[in-house]
């Protein structure tokens, strides 16, 4: 089930959101919101399903047990962590590589010495396995109490909203809220706004920009030439982004409105000036993961150089891995990597002494091929569309312009670039600064990187505001309302008309 | 803020809430208007998706994803103003390429993103987008050419004839053909059936784009009266009726109802319409008609009476040209009693043949009209039954003749044995 989907708007959503409200005691909800959310699992994945309980289950046991073993990292302790984190790293690993493990390995040997079991990917796996083990790593740290209800256990590692793209909720931000969130008409309506949002973004824009994507990724660099290769990138560039934030903001507005509240996931990335900038602003909270519970632990920047580089190596390369069991991920990680202590050592010297503009267009050179090493497959695909984008295959290939059909795109583009800008927290900031009546007010022009707040879908003026001012602000608001109420019904338009919908990360 | 919220909210949970309710009111026996129901939506999608949840409300059902499916068709079945939904998002998409082609000025293009139709606005026509000759496309018109022989040579009693009717994909001058690389054109096709060495005969049905235009539908696949009526010209005189063709007495015009056809349906695209056409005849003969075994009258092949008493289908998206002629069937018998002649013709016919075959039975005793695709009998078997047919005739687009159903209809019987 995805949540740009009739079934799950008019069906699954409609009937949570009854139930669950009309649960008076917490306790209750918590329970309903753990079977919808089996339910939605196991609505795509009917055996799978099974395989979620058990992770619930086990991670449940060694957390227990680890809670049980006292104060302090005594080597019980440590014991049943790495115990934790090989059963679970071995289920994702099982599931996730066999396959591309068993391929590598009998190419090497010349053999079927492995037997390649073509395994169905359990979906959102790769989530829900990382948020199990900050679950247990942040019990074996202290930083959070054993949870000995596992049904609670299971709501937050089942959690229907986050699980099967994002983003990565530790168990630490939503333990209070376990037991002591309050759902208000205020957070609902708000929940309800950021939801509205993403549904916009994943089914207006990345969809349509999907439909270019798909149609010239899959080809041959030697068919389609520059225009076809630069447009297919370009269009998957957006689409990843409109998708991969719009999902981010669905579910991050599906827990407003239960009272949860998620860390954000996306702060306009593509305004970054540096690939470290990038990666403070894409799909954070695996960032955040990665920095947390491997950078850090490898020792982080606190060791010599040559341990320093390593350990970004190993984190990019497991980021990299992370989002697919194929080669081209692997390079596409470690790409990153390499550019990161690139910035480090040698670029952000540079960088910084030239005008914004100019590490803009770097950075988005950075991520333009960098998603074309994600997106195209084979490694030798990779190679010719890198070509192509260098004239080797001349404008066209062997195709016309017409049947490209990148042209047809045209009057869309500003709206991809609008989208993809800041434009709505600046103009949040400026109607606040002109009805608080404080023109001199800084005024941030773009979202600081790395700031996990998820700002309104309002205006909210936090001084004191004079009538006729607060009257348009109202009116303001009134009007985002509707705007966002028009992307509503354009978007269940769209759904309904299911002429394109896949979610690029929802088999992870 | 608070009545804002509590609005807002309450009318995004109403929107959230639509089809449940529909689905209530369907239960409830309350009759709604078409428009407002996913009904009208049901013409857009060529049909209705049955679902029953209850058939599959079990362990099994769940874990077989049949349950999961059922569910979804029948939340789709109960989306509100779903045609308006789908027509909508079509025209916004259609609107953002118009915009786009602005800036390009090409004489087509698609109807909305990913769509195989294609408009013409210049025409005020919808067309479907040209295939490409591709290696595979190439060898399964060779496979069927050699079927087609094959066939000829294990009847050497009867005389064979193949009429492939172009379409707007492949049609000489085809105008999304001149827009793509390597099209695949009906010279290119009448190339590969045409084989002199064959055993069968080639009816070419090439025309020029203009005629075309002129014969074909603007919003279906189909041709009109017109068209079909060229065709049997050709088709008759190659089966040796030069001196006894029809003549018709006059054109018919229907102004209502408007015709939107498979590419309007298709393309999502309500701005050009055709009307319903028919030739009138001084002195056509009357024919028995069976019908996939049961009998019926001429009435059944032309439905000119229900259009004259506007007894006709109110959604604008109904298939007219089935509907004014008649659907597909597998089998249909025409016996023409007042024919001299002692033959028998057996069309081997896609739906093209559902507004001409009455023309070509004037010529025979008997004609049976064959659909590969709604009869699985084999030619081989039907010959068989049918010793005293003297001319097959295929009568076919390109995806039809070149499809499964075809091919399957050219095997020799004992190899389905």
């Amino acid at each position: 089930m995805v949540f740009s989907s009739t079934i799950f708007l008019f069906a699954f959503l409609p009937l949570f959101l009854a139930v669950y409200f009309a649960m008076p005691w917490r306790p209750a909800k918590n329970v309903v919101l753990l079977l919808f959310s089996l339910l939605f699992y196991a609505w795509g994945e009917p055996v799978y399903v099974w395989l979620m309980v058990a992770s619930i289950c086990f991670n449940w046991l060694f957390a227990f047990i680890i809670g049980k073993c006292g104060e302090g990292k005594t080597a019980p302790k440590r014991f049943w962590l790495v115990a934790a984190l090989a059963a679970n790293l071995l289920v994702l690993g099982f599931y996730k590589y066999q396959g591309f493990l068993a391929e590598n390995i009998n190419r090497a040997i010349g053999e079927e010495f492995i037997a390649e079991l073509n395994l169905a990917l359990p979906i959102g796996i790769s989530f829900f396995t990382l948020q199990a083990i900050t679950y247990v790593v942040d019990v074996y740290r202290g930083e959070v109490k054993v949870q000995k209800n596992p049904l609670y256990l299971g709501m937050y590692i089942a959690m229907f909203p986050q699980l099967v793209a994002g983003p990565i909720v530790r168990y630490a931000d939503i333990e209070h809220e376990i037991d002591h969130r309050r759902a208000t008409l205020e957070g609902f309506a708000q929940g309800l706004r950021l939801f509205c949002v993403g549904l916009g973004k994943k089914v207006l824009l990345a969809n349509t920009a999907g439909v270019l994507a798909d149609s010239l990724l899959p080809r041959e660099a030697a068919e389609i030439g520059f225009i076809g290769c630069f447009s297919g990138v370009a269009a998957y560039t957006f689409q990843i982004y409109f998708d991969f934030s719009g999902y981010s903001d669905m579910a991050i507005g599906l827990g407003k409105m239960m009272g949860f509240e998620y860390p954000r996931n996306f702060n306009y990335p593509y305004t970054s000036k540096s690939a470290t900038e990038f990666w403070r602003r894409w799909h954070m909270s695996l960032g955040g993961f990665f920095r947390d519970y491997v950078y850090i632990p490898l020792g982080g920047n606190r060791v010599s150089t040559p341990r320093f580089v390593a350990n970004t190596m190993i984190v990019w390369g497991l980021t990299g891995i992370w989002h697919g069991a194929a080669w081209n991920f692997l390079l596409w990680g470690l790409y990153w990597g390499v550019l990161i202590l690139l910035e480090k050592f040698l670029v952000m010297k540079v960088l910084d002494k030239l005008p914004r503009f100019v590490s803009h267009i770097w950075c988005v050179v950075l991520f333009f091929f960098g998603w074309l090493l994600f997106a195209v497959t084979g490694l030798s695909n990779v190679g010719e569309w890198f070509c192509a984008m260098f004239g080797a295959y001349g404008w066209l290939g062997t195709s016309t312009l017409w049947e490209l059909q990148s042209w047809s795109y045209a009057s869309l583009v500003p709206v991809f670039i609008v989208g993809s800008l800041p434009w709505a927290p600046w103009l949040r900031k400026k109607i606040q600064a002109w009805a608080e009546g404080d023109p001199h007010r800084a005024i941030v022009a773009a979202p600081q990187k790395g700031n996990t707040a998820v700002p309104p879908c309002q205006v909210v003026c936090e001084g004191p505001v004079p009538a006729g001012r607060a009257r348009a602000v109202t009116a303001v608001n009134v009007l985002a309302d509707v705007a966002l109420l028009a992307v509503f019904v354009l978007s269940c338009m769209s759904v309904v008309s299911s002429s394109y919908n896949p979610f690029i990360y929802f088999q992870f | 803020m608070k009545l804002r919220n509590i609005l807002f909210a309450g009318v995004l949970c109403l929107l959230l809430c639509g089809p449940a309710l529909i689905g209530l009111a369907s239960w409830g026996g309350v009759a709604l208007p078409s428009w407002f129901t996913a009904d009208d939506a049901a013409y857009l999608s060529g049909g209705v998706v049955e679902a029953d949840p209850a058939a599959y409300a079990s362990l099994e059902g769940f874990s077989s994803g049949e349950f999961q499916i059922a569910a979804e068709d029948a939340v789709g079945n109960c989306i509100p103003m779903k045609a308006t939904a789908l027509l909508a998002n079509a025209a916004l998409q259609r609107s953002a390429i118009e915009t786009s082609n602005a800036l390009f000025g090409w004489e087509c293009y698609p109807a909305f993103y990913g769509s195989s139709i294609a408009e013409m606005p210049s025409r005020h026509r919808l067309l479907e987008i040209a295939e490409k000759a591709t290696g595979d496309t190439l060898a399964t018109a060779s496979h069927i050419r050699d079927g087609l022989d094959a066939l000829s040579l294990r009847h050497p009693e009867q005389r064979f004839f193949v009429y492939m009717g172009p379409d707007s994909m492949n049609v000489e001058g085809s105008p999304t053909a001149k827009l793509i690389s390597n099209p695949l054109t009906y010279g290119e096709l009448s190339s590969i059936f045409e084989d002199e060495g064959g055993h069968f005969q080639w009816i070419d049905g090439n025309v020029t784009f203009d005629e075309f235009a002129d014969g074909w539908n603007s919003t279906d696949h189909h041709w009109n009266i017109q068209g079909a009526f060229r065709a049997y010209e050709r088709m008759a005189s190659a089966l040796g009726f030069r001196d006894e063709l029809l003549v018709p007495a006059r054109l018919v015009t229907y102004d209502a109802p408007s015709f939107r056809g498979t590419f309007a349906r298709r393309g999502l695209e309500t701005r050009y319409v055709d009307q319903m056409i028919d030739y009138e005849f001084a002195d056509f003969p009357q024919l028995s008609i069976i019908i996939d075994g049961a009998e019926a009258s001429m009435d059944s092949l032309v439905h000119w009476k229900n259009y004259q008493a506007a007894n006709v289908g109110a959604n604008a998206f109904t298939s007219r040209y089935a509907e004014y002629f008649h659907t597909d069937y597998g089998l249909i018998t025409l016996e023409n009693e007042e024919s001299d002649s002692r033959q028998d013709l057996l069309i081997v016919a896609d739906s093209y043949s559902n507004c001409m075959e009455r023309f070509l039975a004037v010529h025979y005793r008997t004609t049976y009209v064959l659909d590969p695709r709604h009869d699985d009998e084999t030619i081989d078997a039907f010959l068989a039954q049918h010793q005293d047919v003297s001319d097959v005739l295929f009568i076919m687009r390109s995806p039809n003749m070149l499809a499964q159903a075809t091919e399957h209809a050219l095997e020799p019987e004992d190899m389905r044995e």
